[in-house]
């Protein structure tokens, strides 16, 4: 079930242990990343997580996607997030990660994952269905993989996917995503590193020592040691 | 110890400054308190920013302290510190536990403004490890050499454990050092009396009088609460040492422009982000509050009602004689002051005045034309981070200063204009 693109999507995030994709009504595995094995089966825990899920937006709703809930277990941190009205993704992070950094590299991710739901998902975001099988009662069973959705234009919010752009406005373009107060982050990284901010507004001029120093300052903004691109 | 901060307060009225036991002090929220600092460490890295930062603080702290004492007759350590202990969370930054001796000790802070306002803005989407609590630290030695007659620079402080890494408090050691001694050099009233020009009267003065008036008179009554606090317009609201800024921004701008005279145009730019910060935030969350609309009404989306707000805001926070002398709604804003809280600082005290760093006014200018035009006020808006990111991103304004009071011209002039 382990899809290769899906998996080498979340296969960078050092912390994560395992991200399932999974079916909201039913709890059905759509996708499968482990890394090393697991002390549960994925199934019985999507079934399990997705019974939450359902149980939480069936009392508050859900208008777009979201994180739904948040478990710390003694071994593991867990994450629901909801990409559509039929999927949310399950994110099982190393115990000690902080919950903002999983926070962090989920919303790097999740657009992407997006891409790699089935196509026939729909096109708005909206609430998830508020009647669902119990968690509790056997699911259905797991569609069969369909074929990768037609590759769609990369998204404004994905310049990591843009082959055209150089590294230096990869990096930048990340940071612009992702920085808070995202507006002033340019300045910062000029502030920090000491470059101009001219040359900081061509990232594509940026030589082998000016890039490092500005994935130094980005990392820095951004409070991370490693970034996702 | 109570503190009666307003009991200690010296309201230089002409100049609409105030001063607390001799020191220039200033109302500013958590926004841009926490920018403010980002961008020191932004320039010269975190240690060596947060060292400049606590410094900083130490100098006006020990002015602070040791006139406070004088004037209130508090002779003993004990008093000393209570006192400190007190006025610290008067000014609504948290709470000190001053265990002190000659020596030093150890100073347990609670809700120290910088952490708490930290992990309250940032928490839910950073990481950070390095402490932010400058101010405190630098406060806390002040505070212990004050109390047992020590020279300034004597102790120093650092602060050990900080909540803002998910630690339950935080904890601040100061010991002897080995480093030069301070010159807590500062603003004071006499001073800003001599230095600064005449005042004069803009436009709407008949409107900004009364509100100015109103505010103050609200204002009088707000003090941090039992934890240290003021909560308040939907803010951490601190009563902040002026000089505090002025030291910092000014030792950070000597620094950058002799190491890395690139970065010197983002500085100017972050500290000009740092004061639209301040009248988005500020400004623009005590338009949008209860009180306001119980003190002068609701606004209702009048531009010039809305300027005249923010002006009268300015003068009330102790940011200096703020003035209409031009409004053009839709396009054009002309403010002038005999001078702020920044460039009388730097006319006094920087070795060179006419590069001082400045930024709330000119950023003031900006953050003032979009809460007049660009913001919808009614149904009441939130004032909140996701308005100002749209805001930022949309911004229409241009900012220009045509006269530096700081730079030896006689007055502070902006002109905003649509681009």
């Amino acid at each position: 079930m382990t899809n290769p693109d899906f998996a080498a999507l979340v296969r960078g995030i050092e912390p994560l242990r395992a991200c399932f994709i999974v079916e909201a009504a039913s709890g059905a595995l759509h996708r499968e990343f482990t890394r090393g094995p697991m002390p549960v089966e994925p199934a019985a825990v999507a079934r399990a997580v997705a019974g939450l899920a359902r149980a939480q937006t069936d009392i508050v709703g859900l208008a777009e996607p979201a994180t739904l809930c948040t478990l710390e277990w003694p071994s593991v941190r867990v994450i629901v997030r909801s990409v559509s009205a039929s999927a949310l993704v399950i994110f099982f992070f190393e115990a000690d990660t902080k919950l903002g950094v999983a926070r962090m590299h989920i919303t790097n991710i999740v657009d992407e994952l997006d891409a790699l739901l089935p196509s026939t998902r729909p096109q708005t975001m909206r609430a998830m269905p508020s009647v669902a099988a119990p968690a509790d009662v056997e699911p259905s069973p797991a569609p069969e993989p369909e074929p990768e959705p037609a590759p769609e234009p990369a998204p404004a919010t994905s310049p990591s996917t843009d082959p055209s752009s150089s590294r230096g406005q990869r990096l930048l373009a990340y940071l612009d995503e992702n920085a808070p107060d995202t507006h002033a982050a340019l300045l910062r990284v000029s502030l920090q590193t000491g470059l101009p901010l001219s040359l900081l507004k061509s990232p594509e001029k940026l030589s082998g020592d000016e890039f490092e120093q500005v994935t130094a300052s980005v990392r820095r903004i951004l409070g991370v040691e490693q970034l996702p691109l | 110890m109570n503190f009666d901060i307003d009991a200690a307060r010296l309201h230089l009225a002409e100049h609409e400054m105030d001063f607390l036991a001799g020191s220039p002090v200033v109302a500013h929220c958590h926004h841009f308190n926490l920018f403010w600092d980002q961008t020191m460490d932004d320039a010269l890295g975190e240690e060596a920013g947060r060292r400049v930062r606590t410094v900083a603080a130490h100098k006006s702290s020990y002015r602070l302290l040791q006139s406070l004492a004088d004037e209130v007759g508090a002779t003993t350590p004990v008093e000393r510190l209570r006192l400190a202990g007190g006025v610290f969370s008067a000014m609504g930054h948290g709470k000190l536990h001053l265990a002190v001796g000659r020596n030093g000790g150890l100073v347990r802070g609670e809700q120290l403004h910088y952490g708490f306002g930290w992990r309250e803005k940032y928490g839910g989407t950073l990481t950070r490890s390095a402490p932010a609590d400058a101010f405190a630290t630098g406060f806390s030695a002040a505070a212990t050499e004050v109390a047992y007659g020590l020279d300034p620079g004597s102790l120093a402080g650092n602060e050990e454990r900080c909540i803002v890494d998910g630690s339950a408090g935080c904890n601040i050691r100061v010991s002897a050092n080995g480093a030069e001694p301070l010159l807590p050099l500062g603003v004071d009233p006499q001073s800003a009396r001599d230095v600064l020009p005449p005042p004069f009267d803009g436009l709407y003065e008949d409107q900004i009088g009364p509100v100015v008036s109103g505010l103050r008179d609200f204002l009088s009554g707000v003090a941090g609460d039992e934890r240290g606090v003021i909560e308040a317009f939907g803010v951490l609201v601190t009563a902040h040492l002026a000089d505090y800024y002025n030291h910092a921004a000014n030792d950070v701008l000597e620094i950058i422009a002799r190491d890395k005279p690139h970065g010197v145009e983002a500085f100017r730019g972050l500290l000009l982000e740092a004061g639209q910060s301040c009248a988005f935030h500020t400004f623009g969350g005590v338009l949008a509050s209860p009180e306001w609309e119980g003190m002068v009404g609701a606004p209702t989306g009048d531009p010039l009602e809305v300027v005249i707000g923010c002006v009268s805001l300015a003068r009330a926070f102790g940011f200096g004689r703020w003035a209409i002398e031009e409004f053009e709604p839709g396009k054009r804003l002309v403010m002038t002051s005999p001078g702020t809280y920044e460039s009388l600082f730097s006319r006094l005290i920087s070795a060179d005045a006419a590069q001082g760093p400045g930024g709330i006014f000119v950023g003031a200018g900006i953050g003032i034309m979009q809460l007049a035009h660009d913001v919808t006020w009614v149904p009441r808006p939130s004032i909140d981070g996701a308005l100002y990111l749209e805001l930022a991103r949309t911004n229409p304004w241009h900012v220009e200063q045509d006269s530096s009071f700081a730079g030896g011209d006689v007055l502070d002039r902006i002109v905003v204009t649509r681009r």
